[in-house]
């Protein structure tokens, strides 16, 4: 029989943020969404002063000041760097690991005897928190949702590990377990369950599968079939070949002029140049978009073009070009826009591209200059050396960078960010 | 290519990198067209790789600016960069990276009698004393230290 590991973080922005301010520790913690918007994670201390998952920040201004809570913006370079330390120490574990967000990885636990497999979950947790600082929880069971569902009630317990290889221990847990925290069932489905005074995750397992289907769909049918151990979703270890890449923002402070999304949207041309460049991939065609805030009261827009260029490309140059047309044709005057961005679909190899017999670039001398771009902005920082397009004159500061007011230094990846100590 | 870097392996003499990178050289030999082969083709090596050197286990090893003189007696200067790595296990003798009451600070790990004491490397210094209910713990051991001397 399959058996799966979920290991994840505990709120793991936040421990990422006490590794290297342990003072952290007595203090309640809580990291912001992009913008520094919402609270995205917090600590168990956080959680307790009442602060809500995605909480917007105005809401909670003072109650962070007047109980002494630490407000960090998203430092996205340490978190990955700590998720990758933590899923290449997962390696040792097991044969096949999947990396499932930034904080949460599948392992492969079918080999181990069942009898085994609790000391080996508290082994993992113990290396994990020991080499790297932050703290886990483990749970394993026959599928993906079980697996998390153990995971989920392991975060109760003082182990922190929660094995439900067995049948009896499984029914058990899941007799009590509510429906809210079981992976795939969100708020519409809960209150379709609650008609059917259907409360507990052990009440969904023993549902007909049909009736499942007609009240959430495929996805409720996947859900029943789960929950009894039969795998429904598959391990994914390898990473699909990226089909499509993307680059949106949301804008830190309302765009309305004309230069300043063209300033902004050639920053997303820019970066996405970047990312195909790093993957070695390269596309004949870019999407942009650009929209109001559906939240706000102003007049409504939300509008996309796609470019076609004639022959597939990661230069940025070239980038900026095809998407400063789709701005120029997409853009209307009084309209305050939120956000917007850049995507193309279909990547290609930049060997399979096809030549151009016209209108052809030059490729050789455009990789060699984005190559060195590439490396000073990796020596010196991202937006180093930037494409002319990128720059909007004197206007300071620039209202589309992301806002990132609270950031702690980026710890392991910057050689003059380093923590200090005495 | 000229490093003036000098690295302090752990317990033992500064190694000159400036030799080392002399040894720089491509992986695999060059196919040569004419003349004589290159006698040394037959001897060509990877470039040495500091990290090899300095980081035993990289997913546990993080790097820390010392700011402080608490070490000076053992040469860890303000400045310098101290390799920590959390997977070792703290043994008599080592210099860790201590949390003193929430504070990073390195300490010499001494056992006396039965109990592990920390201390400073520095007789200018008062004697390092804890006092009673002070948290301590031990965030890794460090296995090296990097200067930069042009500074």
């Amino acid at each position: 029989m399959t058996a799966l590991a979920l290991i994840d973080g505990n709120s793991f922005y936040c421990s990422c943020e006490r590794v290297f301010d342990p003072k952290l520790e007595r203090r309640p913690v809580i990291v912001l969404s992009n913008n520094d918007g919402c609270a995205v994670a917090r600590t168990a201390e956080a959680k307790a002063l009442g602060i809500k998952m995605g909480q917007p920040m105005f809401q909670i201004r003072d109650l962070c000041r007047q109980n002494n809570v630490a407000v960090f913006s998203s430092n996205y370079a340490l978190y990955g760097d700590m998720s990758r330390r933590m899923n290449s120490l997962y390696q040792g574990f097991s044969p096949d690991v999947e990396i499932y967000s930034i904080d949460e990885s599948f392992l492969d636990v079918e080999h181990l005897p069942i009898k085994d497999r609790t000391a080996w979950a508290s082994d993992l947790r113990a290396t994990t928190r020991q080499w790297t600082g932050i703290p886990c929880c483990v749970g394993i069971g026959p599928t993906k949702t079980l697996a998390k569902l153990a995971n989920k009630a392991a975060k109760k317990l003082p182990s922190g590990v929660l094995d439900l290889s067995d049948e009896h221990v499984r029914a058990e847990v899941m007799a009590t377990f509510p429906i809210a925290d079981v992976w795939g069932i969100g708020r519409a489905s809960q209150e379709k369950l609650a008609h059917l005074g259907i409360e507990f995750a052990g009440q969904v397992r023993d549902m007909d599968p049909k009736l499942a289907r007609q009240l959430m769909t495929v996805v409720g049918e996947r859900i029943i079939h789960e929950l009894n151990g039969r795998p429904a979703i598959a391990l994914e270890t390898v990473a699909p070949q990226r089909k499509g890449c993307a680059v949106t923002r949301s804008f830190g402070s309302r765009v309305t002029h004309k230069a300043e999304m063209e300033q902004a949207v050639a920053g997303y041309a820019t970066r996405l140049g970047e990312k195909l460049r790093r993957h070695g991939l390269a596309t004949d065609h870019v999407t942009v978009f650009m929209h109001t805030s559906p939240f706000a009261d102003d007049p409504q827009r939300s509008v996309s073009m796609t470019v076609d260029i004639p022959e597939a490309t990661n230069d940025s140059l070239t980038l900026i070009k095809a998407a400063r047309r789709a701005v120029d044709a997409l853009w209307r005057d009084g309209y305050r826009y939120s956000k917007a961005g850049i995507i193309t679909q279909d990547l290609v190899p930049p060997a399979d591209r096809q030549i151009a017999l016209f209108d052809g670039l030059d490729h050789e001398r455009s990789a060699k200059v984005m190559a060195a771009m590439d490396e000073a902005n990796r020596r010196w920082g991202r937006a180093t050396v930037v494409p002319a397009a990128m720059m909007g004159g004197p206007r300071k500061p620039q209202a589309f960078t992301t806002k990132f007011e609270m950031r702690s230094p980026r710890f392991t990846t910057r050689w003059d960010e380093l923590p200090t100590c005495c | 290519m000229r490093i003036s870097r000098v690295v302090m392996a752990p317990g033992g003499m500064p190694v000159p990198l400036s030799s080392l990178v002399a040894l720089r050289v491509p992986l695999v030999g060059q196919s040569v067209h004419a003349g004589f082969p290159s006698p040394a083709d037959d001897f060509i090596e990877e470039m040495i790789d500091l990290n090899q050197v300095l980081v035993q286990n990289p997913t546990a090893t993080f790097l820390w600016r010392v700011v402080g003189d608490c070490m000076v007696d053992v040469k860890i200067f303000p400045g310098d960069v101290v390799v920590v790595d959390r997977s070792l296990a703290p043994k008599h003798r080592n210099i860790v990276l201590a949390i003193i009451d929430g504070e990073p600070t390195l300490k010499r790990l001494n056992r006396r009698g039965g109990v592990m004491v920390l201390h400073n490397e520095n007789t200018k210094l008062p004697p390092f004393l804890i006092s009673e209910g002070t948290e301590v713990s031990i965030w890794g051991v460090v296995t090296a230290t990097i200067r930069d001397l042009k500074k």
